[in-house]
């Protein structure tokens, strides 16, 4: 697993739990950081938050596709209840600087290094 | 005649092979397990007296991504996308077989968030009527 991320969650994805569950992810590697995408089908833009407390950032989202009470239930695959992620960020993270977007149920996250950490050249006098 | 088990050649191969062996310990620990991932979505199906409705999750897709298809009886439900830098292509590909009391013509599909449903109408006919005694 990536570096960025370790798991606080021991919870494996399963449909058991029924209020809050971790969804889908990946991280990538980036020149200057990591990307992250988190598949959140069913909730809306405004119901997702992102916080961040002691060095881990919480993505929570609620979903808003429930069903009428008079459709009934023949086959059940997906998850019921809310998503709940805590990614936990390592140092060298700009937790400052996480830029965020939401598009289709996928929320994208941006991590970038800090800028004391770039990369810097001496010069030799 | 044998009866030979359908494999969606789409599903990947980890995911058969995991379903291989949730399966056969499945009871041991009776504990449900969730097949569903990235590549092989979940999909709920509901119904009411009228209609039989599909929620497929496909985070990520948009409208354009998304093919439906029904030919004869089997309805196909295709998605494709371009992955984030260094993954190449997610697709996804999962076929449904309807019953003949389905109004396959008036089928309506709606994506939001995510999330796309499909509205499935019975047939006039085949939809429980009362009959009146003479």
């Amino acid at each position: 697993m990536n570096d960025i991320v370790k798991n606080e969650q021991t919870e494996a994805n399963t449909c058991t739990q029924e209020h809050t569950y971790k969804p889908w992810y990946r991280v990538d590697k980036k020149e200057d950081g990591y990307s992250a995408e988190i598949y959140l089908p069913g909730a809306a833009k405004e119901d997702v938050t992102l916080r961040y407390e002691d060095e881990t950032l919480i993505i929570e989202a609620k979903r808003s596709d429930s069903v009428p009470d008079s459709w009934k239930q023949i086959r059940a695959e997906s998850c019921k209840g809310n998503y709940l992620l805590k990614l936990r960020l390592n140092n060298k993270i700009d937790h400052e600087q996480i830029n965020a977007n939401f598009e289709n149920g996928v929320l994208r996250l941006g991590f970038s290094h800090r800028a004391e950490l770039a990369p810097k050249q001496i010069t030799i006098d | 005649m044998k009866l030979i088990r359908y494999e969606n050649p789409h599903t990947n191969l980890f995911s058969n092979f995991n379903r291989f062996f949730d399966e056969a310990f499945q009871n041991l620990w009776q504990e449900p397990v969730n097949h569903t991932n990235l590549y092989n979505p979940a999909v709920d199906v509901y119904e009411d007296e009228d209609h039989l409705y599909l929620k497929a999750e496909l985070p990520g897709f948009t409208k354009d991504q998304i093919d439906l298809q029904i030919e004869k009886s089997v309805l196909t439900i295709k998605a494709k996308r371009k992955g984030s830098d260094e993954e190449a292509e997610v697709s996804y590909s999962r076929s449904f077989t309807l019953d003949d009391s389905i109004d396959t013509n008036n089928i309506s599909a709606e994506l939001k968030n995510g999330v796309l449903t499909l509205t499935l109408p019975r047939k006039e006919e085949s939809k429980p009527r009362q009959i009146e005694i003479q």
